[in-house]
């Protein structure tokens, strides 16, 4: 299902900016076999750092949408919405997760866990944050390693930093549509292969 | 002037990328991808159809779990409801028999009321014994 694919409903009244409850229905029993597998590919993509087994992540998108905790702007491709949603979702165990902070207490001796509170930047939000930084410029210098040697993954390693996509990235790197797939095709499973479940911890 | 991007932006950027590549990609592309990986395509639909199972499952369960409790508030009210036009009925058979004080004049004597006059006699006696109790609330607090 490459397009949303779902009519508004009929009425005379404007059609909500949003998809119905049923729509989202109709929409999840329109995903093909192609949709659930490229699904299935991303969301293992965005499992590292977080308690999710395989299938949870997308079964949390999936609700989310269904119990309308989160709902799919009409403009918005359904499939797009769903992998944006896994990102979301994943992001926020994954802090919420970080912010299990064990510390030692002095009274009892004995190592308790504890949640922070989420109002506003803490000392332990900047530590986390500075490793994060750090960890990033890790996972990167490694990637370059593969990616930078070759000057067409570099290129649209660029372009891609600078939001290009489709033509406008085919015609920066100066290469036909076929070269481009492969190039990009390269770069997708070299990711896949160094960090299968990404490159968060 | 505008900065350089952090790598943290540039992974970010690189993630969202490959993620579009993956919903641009053929089925064929897919296949090898998974194949690469020690996985397999069918293994990876089989997967992600369980989810969707397990997810329009749940939805199912609580939608029908949220209309079994609107159902139960539902019946809660018109109980009420009725219990309430039980006991103006009664006062109305009062303010007839002319046991209740206070009644005014054209309802003691409206002993030949139509059903219609009765019936909406009686929503309204229903309506000021809730007003009565909330005034007993008020006066309480």
């Amino acid at each position: 299902m490459d397009h949303l694919g779902v009519p508004p409903p009929e009425a005379s009244a404007p059609a909500p900016e949003h998809l119905t409850y049923d729509e989202v229905v109709s929409a999840l029993d329109g995903l093909t076999p192609l949709d659930l597998a490229r699904l299935d590919a991303i969301e293992r993509r965005y499992l590292g750092g977080t308690d999710f087994a395989e299938g949870d992540l997308l079964q949390e998108a999936m609700c989310s949408a269904l119990f309308e905790e989160k709902r799919c702007p009409r403009t918005t491709r359904f499939m797009a919405f769903l992998v944006q949603s896994m990102r979301n979702i994943a992001g926020h165990r994954r802090n919420r997760l970080q912010q299990q902070v064990p510390i030692e207490d002095a009274t009892f001796g004995e190592r308790k866990k504890f949640e922070l509170e989420d109002s506003g930047p803490s000392p332990e939000d900047a530590a986390i944050q500075a490793e994060e930084d750090r960890r990033a410029s890790e996972i990167y210098a490694a990637l370059n390693v593969h990616y930078g040697a070759d000057e067409e993954m570099s290129m649209v390693l660029l372009g891609w930093e600078n939001d290009m996509r489709g033509e406008a990235l085919r015609d920066f790197v100066g290469v036909d549509q076929a070269c481009l797939d492969y190039v990009i095709k390269k770069i997708r499973r070299i990711a896949r292969r160094e960090y299968p479940k990404g490159w968060r911890p | 002037m505008s900065r350089d991007p952090t790598d943290l932006e540039k992974l970010s950027k690189l993630d969202q990328a490959i993620d579009d590549s993956i919903l641009e990609a053929s089925e064929a592309d897919l296949r090898e991808d998974f194949k690469e990986a020690g996985d397999d395509f069918d293994k990876a639909v089989a997967r992600a159809g369980g989810a969707l199972e397990q997810a329009k499952s749940l939805a199912a369960r609580m939608r029908f779990k949220r209309a079994q409790d609107e159902s139960k508030a539902y019946r809660e009210q018109e109980n009420v409801k009725s219990f309430d036009l039980a006991k103006a009925r009664r006062r109305l058979d009062g303010i007839r028999s002319g046991e209740v004080e206070n009644a005014m004049m054209a309802a003691r004597k409206g002993g030949k009321l139509s059903q219609r006059d009765e019936e909406n006699l009686l929503k309204d006696l229903a309506q000021l014994e809730a007003l009565e109790n909330d005034d007993k609330e008020d006066g309480e607090e």
